[in-house]
């Protein structure tokens, strides 16, 4: 069984072609459009890992890391900011909060995948793929 | 025998001489009394006046043969001092002592018009066989007196002056209309004038305008406040002051610098002085100090004239002052609006860069996935994943160009150049634009109210506000929905509203409406820049006009703008 990765993004262009990347580098991915639809997704299955946006309508992605570090049952699931603010004090300002990384738009895609696999390492389930 | 006549010839010869002599020594003495500058009189033991020499007769006013014999006390010495004079002589010859006798002293006496002189009176007292005569020598000290009086006079008015000078000096000068209503009604006080006025030279510094007035009565003086002199009119008075010369009338009628004044402005405000002043400013005369005496003249001393001088240099000390705060103020007012300008420069910067990574990312993202898995990817996804490349290009060339208009307003370089044009003619076409890409999926309604072929608007920034508006209400409402053009006159101008039955703007997102990159959280999936909004209300501030807007969620938008025209 791969490890199963929640991408939180509101750009359906951005959206398509992360899910892409994730599914072709072997792993099970799935979407929300902003933290709302993320928290409902994440109540029905636990994901291994969440890649999210922070700008979004409803809930923004800072509110729906606060809501997961607030549930004992959640608070572990590790997070990476993907975001189009680059902003300097952001990334600090993130890790502070919980996040585990902070990646500016635009990223390669390769650097995504590695800020993925680091933290996937020695998680259980991860079967192929590098993890 | 011969020795005893001669001898009794030489005693009467002897006594004879000795008695011309003391003739002659009294004659002196006589002489010396009668040709005195002082008056000499003598009295006796009742008081009685035994001798009045001539100074006495023309000091007091009384003739020699009407003054002696009668009581002293009486003729020269005021009622009030009658009864002192009498207890002091009784007590003289009772003691044969005196607090009046050998000294000078400066008493007042009474001449014959019953007016009292000031007088010094020095008193001896001397045995003439068995009696006492009192002799006294009296001058006239009412010269010394005025002359006193008057240098008493100068000094209280030295003080008076500098007192106010100090005063005017302490004033806090930053506010000059206030600074010189406490400087006028100052000097009003001080030279005791009826009015003072501050008059300023109007640009052309060929007239002045009474700008502030203090009456010291303003029950019984007139208001020249606003009232203007021109130099055509008065050119006398303009040379004085040009030439710095105080003008000092003590009679403006005849005075020649003033007496143009006469018939326009003296004798309808019944002003009979004047005093005036140059006041200058930074090398050139800018005003002018104005006293006025009105009903009765004043003769204008030097030390008048001096302090007039010296407060007309008050205010232009207070002019000085006032332009330098001023000056600051604006400084500080500017550099606020400069560090505001840079703060939202700074933002903007900021969001524009953050709205420019997304469509950037996508762009990326899509070039990565072709570039490093191409063989992996099917046909149909390729040419779908190229599609988003162009699609992302193109939405990031429109952002450039909006981000370019609403660059081109901000830094005032959009011109405005309004023209007459065919209000509802040009809706239309606007309307055409906008729905030809999307035939059919909305109904779009244009009603015009009133005849609107003619109104004076500018047809490229018109263009632009209904684009932006009509393309948006396309895009916030669903298919099939109608979008609705309303024109109608108004006194001043015309309105414009586009209502449309869409999904409406939370209310609490529409005082940010018009901010760049601003989109309400409604939005979901509709893609658009936050700039549309921002740059019609730039359109609107262009034509002097106001942008309002009518909506809830769900319930549909309607702007209005209503344009001057």
């Amino acid at each position: 069984m791969s490890h199963r990765i929640l991408v939180v993004e509101d750009d359906a262009a951005i959206m398509a072609n992360t899910l892409r990347v994730l599914r072709l580098e072997g792993f099970e991915a799935d979407s929300a459009c902003d933290g709302l639809e993320a928290l409902q997704r994440i109540e029905l299955q636990k994901p291994d890992l969440i890649l999210c946006d922070i700008r979004m309508p409803r809930m923004t992605g800072d509110e729906l890391l606060d809501h997961l570090r607030a549930r004992p049952d959640l608070a572990q699931i590790p997070l990476i900011f993907a975001t189009a603010s680059a902003e300097p004090s952001g990334r600090s300002e993130r890790i502070l909060r919980g996040a585990v990384d902070y990646l500016v738009k635009p990223y390669d895609f390769k650097v995504m995948l590695g800020a993925v696999r680091k933290l996937l390492v020695g998680l259980p389930g991860g079967t192929r793929d590098g993890v | 025998m011969n020795d005893h006549a001669s001898h009794n010839e030489a005693a009467e010869r002897r006594t004879d001489l000795a008695h011309r002599a003391l003739l002659q020594h009294s004659e002196r003495i006589r002489t010396m009394v009668e040709c005195s500058h002082d008056a000499v009189v003598t009295i006796g033991e009742d008081g009685l006046i035994e001798s009045w020499n001539g100074r006495a007769e023309t000091l007091f006013g009384w003739s020699a043969a009407e003054a002696i014999g009668v009581p002293l006390s009486e003729l020269i010495i005021p009622p009030a001092f009658r009864a002192a004079h009498d207890q002091g002589l009784a007590r003289f010859l009772k003691t044969h002592t005196g607090q009046v006798i050998n000294r000078t002293l400066e008493v007042m006496a009474l001449n014959k018009v019953g007016q009292e002189v000031p007088v010094e009176l020095s008193i001896w007292p001397f045995r003439s066989g068995e009696r006492y005569v009192f002799g006294s020598f009296i001058r006239d000290v009412s010269a010394r007196h005025r002359a006193e009086a008057q240098l008493r006079r100068q000094a209280e008015q030295s003080i008076r002056h500098r007192d106010s000078l100090l005063e005017l000096s302490r004033l806090p000068k930053m506010h000059f209309a206030q600074t010189l209503d406490h400087i006028l009604a100052i000097d009003a006080r001080t030279l005791e004038a009826s009015r003072v006025s501050f008059w300023r030279f109007l640009p052309d510094q060929r007239s002045i305008v009474c700008e502030r007035l203090y009456r010291a009565d303003p029950a019984a003086s007139g208001d020249t406040t606003g009232e203007v002199l021109s130099e055509r009119d008065f050119p006398d008075y303009f040379s004085a002051m040009a030439s710095a010369r105080p003008v000092v009338a003590d009679d403006a009628c005849a005075h020649p610098d003033t007496r143009a004044f006469a018939s326009a402005y003296l004798r309808p405000n019944n002003v009979v002085s004047m005093l005036d002043t140059g006041v200058w400013f930074q090398g050139r005369i800018t005003g002018v100090l104005c006293h006025e005496m009105l009903g009765c003249g004043r003769a204008w001393t030097l030390d008048e004239v001096d302090y007039a001088n010296a407060v007309a240099s008050m205010i232009s000390l207070s002019l000085e002052a006032s332009s330098r705060a001023q000056a600051e103020q604006e400084t500080l007012r500017s550099l606020a609006r400069e560090k505001e300008l840079s703060e939202v420069r700074a933002r903007f910067v900021s969001i524009a860069s953050h709205e420019f990574r997304t469509p950037l990312s996508a762009i990326k993202s899509s070039v990565e996935l072709l570039k490093d898995y191409g063989d992996r990817l099917e046909v149909a996804e390729k040419a779908e994943i190229l599609g988003t490349i162009d699609a992302y290009v193109t939405r990031m060339t429109g952002m450039l160009d909006q981000v370019l208009q609403l660059g081109r307003a901000d830094a005032g370089r959009v011109e405005f150049n309004p023209a007459s044009l065919d209000l509802p003619a040009l809706c239309r076409k606007v309307m055409d634009e906008v729905s030809a890409p999307n035939t059919g999926r909305h109904c779009m309604v244009l009603q015009a109210n009133g005849d609107l072929r003619d109104v004076s608007l500018d047809a490229r920034l018109l263009h632009t506000m209904l684009s932006n508006l009509l393309s948006n209400a396309v895009k916030y409402s669903p298919e099939g929905g109608q979008v609705t053009v309303s024109l109608a006159r108004t006194n001043t101008g015309v309105t414009v509203s586009v209502a449309d039955e869409g999904i409406g703007i939370p209310v609490a997102d529409q005082l940010r409406l018009f901010e760049s990159f601003f989109r309400a959280r409604n939005v979901g999936q509709i893609t658009g820049t936050g700039l549309g909004l921002a740059i019609v209300k730039r359109a609107v501030d262009l034509h002097g006009g106001s942008i309002s807007l009518a909506s809830g969620q769900e319930r549909g938008t309607m702007f209005v703008l209503a344009l001057p025209a």
